[in-house]
């Protein structure tokens, strides 16, 4: 019944890693094991994906920061993708957008990562 | 919609929607500290939101996540491992479109120096004090209690006398 779903697909060598639902301190290990299950593949880029997910707590900001600070300072780039009040607002408020390229559709951050 | 941190502004609603005073409305649960239980309160807090207030999506989306944020806090360091339980209560005061909410435990949070924070970690009481118009958070010897208060939310009630027919 706790659901968080996350899907990993690959446009070249970029990893997206797409979740859905609600991101929270019950969710947020998946996010976090899909995370690190793509990042072991060593992608040119990493893409989370959180299109479909209708809440974000600080437990799934918290998987974010993560990936963006092992993949400083690496050949892989970082980006998230968010839109709307449950997702991207909460990234502003905490300033985590200053700190990681956020796009507002996949479509936009893949474009951006395989040009 | 009072101050807030830089850059950071509320939604708000217009004022002719709770010109009218609207019924007072409370929501209360009780249950077991852990992450099953803060998921749950939030889906339940988010009907009840829907039902007796006319949120527009940014400002319900605040309410939760900040519930959210003293909720998770709890759960994660309030009892250390032991169990223990974690009351949520809202009030909506008609009169003057206040929500009250309040996350109370009866254990100690951990104390810790946000500047000692990895980047990744410390962002539940910062996010609580952004989202929210005031945030108190009191620690006694029987538990620590958080009380934040979201101004200028309409009742779904008053909203609809104003709706055109």
């Amino acid at each position: 019944m706790e659901e968080q779903l996350c899907t990993e697909k690959w446009v070249e060598r970029v990893a997206i890693v797409a979740a859905s639902g609600e991101l929270d301190m019950l969710t947020a290990p998946q996010l976090r094991d899909a995370v690190q299950s793509a990042l072991a593949q060593n992608p040119a880029g990493l893409i989370v994906d959180l299109t479909s997910v209708d809440f974000l707590g600080s437990a799934g900001m918290q998987v974010l920061m993560e990936a963006h600070n092992q993949t400083g300072g690496t050949e892989t780039r970082f980006a998230v993708v968010a839109d709307g009040s449950a997702t991207s607002r909460p990234l502003k408020i905490t300033g985590i957008a200053d700190l990681i390229d956020l796009f507002s559709s996949l479509d936009d951050a893949v474009e951006n990562f395989t040009e | 919609m009072t101050e807030g941190p830089a850059g950071y502004s509320l939604g708000t609603m217009t004022d002719q929607t709770f010109s009218t005073s609207a019924p007072d409305a409370d929501f209360v649960r009780v249950d077991s500290a852990d992450a099953l239980t803060v998921a749950r309160m939030r889906r339940e807090l988010s009907q009840w939101l829907r039902t007796h207030l006319t949120l527009d999506p940014d400002r319900l989306n605040d309410v939760l996540l900040a519930v959210n944020e003293a909720l998770t806090n709890s759960a994660e360091f309030a009892y250390r491992g032991q169990q223990g339980t974690m009351t949520l209560r809202v009030h909506y005061n008609g009169a003057d479109g206040a929500l009250i909410a309040e996350v109370s435990d009866g254990g100690t949070w951990r104390h810790v120096d946000p500047e000692s924070q990895p980047n990744t970690r410390g962002r539940g009481i910062p996010l609580m004090r952004a989202l929210s118009d005031r945030t108190t958070i009191s620690q006694t010897p029987d538990g620590t209690h958080v009380r934040m208060q979201f101004g200028d939310c309409a009742a779904r009630v008053a909203a609809e006398v104003y709706a055109p027919a």
